[in-house]
């Protein structure tokens, strides 16, 4: 009984703290992002919290397209880290 | 001339036959065993870095027991229950790794030195790319850490001991070794070999664990680009390392030396301090590794395995690393639910904090199946974050222990 209390209040407090430093994360980002994607990112994290999951997604599309540039650069990372794994073949 | 007996002339041998037939058997089964981690050392089964030094060290000290002076029996290594401090002043006189466990081992010394080398290998970029998935992936993949407590404590063991050998769920040998120091004085050798020795289950096991439990046209999704990506700076790692640490040694004062340590190597790897980052990842980490292995295994004595809870250690161990795996799973299926099946849930089992070994595992499990398929990123992102939930569940741990046993 006193492990199980223990064990329920540990992960109660590990999950808060946990996401209390991913909330913090998300404010270094954002605060030290360049301010295009700054303006950006805020948009998108509010329609996150605000609107349908369907709604999100279409304005991450109009978000991208404007911004090609500065935010698709995944593709190319995982190009490098496809060879990084796989090799050039 | 005084008569001179086998047994004196070669007192490693005599003191086999003077211990008890339990003493006798356990230095012959640790003495095999050590010989046995040499060799998977050897053929890189398990981390010859920790295995060859562990092993040399167990077969050693249980072949150089010897008759001290008062008749008790000895070695000339290391004396780890001494405290009295004219003792202890005498016995570094004499055993000649008695300074390096004192002054490093026993203080939790060479285990921020290693935490230290970690923080400077990590790239906390992939973390910080999308921090709120990868610290829910690493939260359920502590699932180990938070359900072997009660099956220990159930188990008839005290919730110190409980909580320690629960800590080999977060996969992280260090982390063992500082919570089981401060928690269980008396098993922390123990709990720290079976960490240690199991940390080649999530290489071994964990392929296996994944084929179980992921079907494989799941295991082969493809994630979707995420859209709103930017590169992380060194100067936003770094404003986190130093924010972090701040803030997680407010939180958590006991476990604030692993904290700065983590941090700190962090810090300087951003800093692009070239020559500290040189001698922390290089030397630093790697004589701290070697020395950890060498004294776990001077440390590993016949009356170690002859305590009649090592066979609970063993089994809770491997119990704890199993039920992380499956959290992490689980914790990435539910973010495949989340999504609409969008997101592969093998990403999960890399919130095992096992860098970057899970994470590895986790991207080949995946290739298997659909070589075009690439989750390193977010593996690594879980992995990286799996380092700091098990290190804040070690502070809560040594922080809530004292306030439950009042």
């Amino acid at each position: 009984m006193n492990a199980s209390y223990f064990v329920l209040v540990a992960a109660l407090l590990a999950f808060a703290t946990g996401f209390f430093v991913a909330a913090i994360i998300w404010g270094i980002k954002l605060a030290l992002a360049p301010k295009a994607v700054r303006e950006s990112s805020k948009s998108v994290h509010l329609l996150h919290i605000f609107s349908k999951h369907e709604m999100n997604h279409s304005f991450h599309f109009q978000a991208d397209e404007k911004k090609t540039g500065q935010l698709n650069i995944s593709s190319v990372i995982n190009d490098e880290l496809y060879q990084y794994y796989h090799g050039k073949n | 001339m005084e008569k001179i007996d086998f047994g004196t002339l070669f007192p490693g041998i005599g003191t086999l036959f003077t211990g008890g037939i339990d003493v006798l058997l356990a230095r012959f089964a640790l003495i095999a065993l050590g010989l046995f981690l040499v060799y998977l050392g050897k053929k890189k089964i398990l981390e010859p870095l920790l295995m060859i030094p562990m092993g040399l060290g167990m077969a050693t000290i249980n072949a150089a027991v010897m008759v001290l002076p008062g008749g008790k029996q000895g070695n000339l290594f290391v004396d780890p229950l001494a405290t009295d401090t004219n003792e202890l002043f005498n016995i570094l006189q004499i055993d000649w790794l008695q300074p390096i466990y004192t002054f490093t081992f026993s203080n939790g010394l060479i285990a921020c030195c290693i935490f230290m080398g970690i923080g400077v290998l990590l790239d906390v970029g992939y973390m910080l790319r999308r921090p709120f998935l990868s610290i829910f992936l690493a939260l359920f993949a502590e699932m180990g850490t938070f359900l072997v407590v009660p099956i220990a404590s159930a188990m008839g063991m005290s919730l110190n001991d409980s909580a320690s050998i629960a800590m080999v769920g977060g996969a992280d040998g260090p982390m063992v070794l500082f919570t089981s120091m401060i928690l269980s004085k008396d098993l922390f050798v123990p709990i720290t070999i079976v960490a240690y020795l199991y940390l080649g289950f999530t290489y071994g096991g964990y392929p296996y664990l994944i084929k179980l439990l992921v079907p494989k046209h799941i295991r082969g999704i493809q994630p979707p680009k995420p859209k709103n990506l930017h590169p992380i700076s060194s100067s936003q790692k770094l404003l986190f390392a130093v924010v972090m640490c701040v803030i997680l040694c407010l939180l958590f004062p006991v476990a604030a030396p692993l904290f700065f340590s983590l941090f700190l190597g962090v810090a300087v790897r951003e800093a692009d301090i070239a020559p500290v980052v040189d001698f922390i990842k290089g030397p630093l980490l790697y004589g701290s590794t070697f020395f950890l292995g060498l004294l776990l295994g001077i440390l590993c004595e016949a009356h170690l395995i002859l305590n009649p809870k090592i066979l609970p250690l063993l089994l809770l161990g491997i119990l704890a690393l199993l039920l992380s795996g499956i959290g992490g799973l689980l914790g990435g299926y539910i973010v495949y639910w989340w999504t609409g099946g969008k997101f592969n849930p093998v990403i999960g089992i890399a919130g095992v904090s096992c860098v970057p070994s899970t994470a590895k595992v986790a991207q080949k499990a995946v290739s298997e199946v659909n070589p075009k398929s690439i989750i390193l990123q977010d593996a690594l992102g879980a992995n990286i974050s799996g380092v700091i939930t098990t290190a804040i569940i070690t502070g809560l741990y040594v922080t809530l222990i004292p306030y439950f046993l009042k």
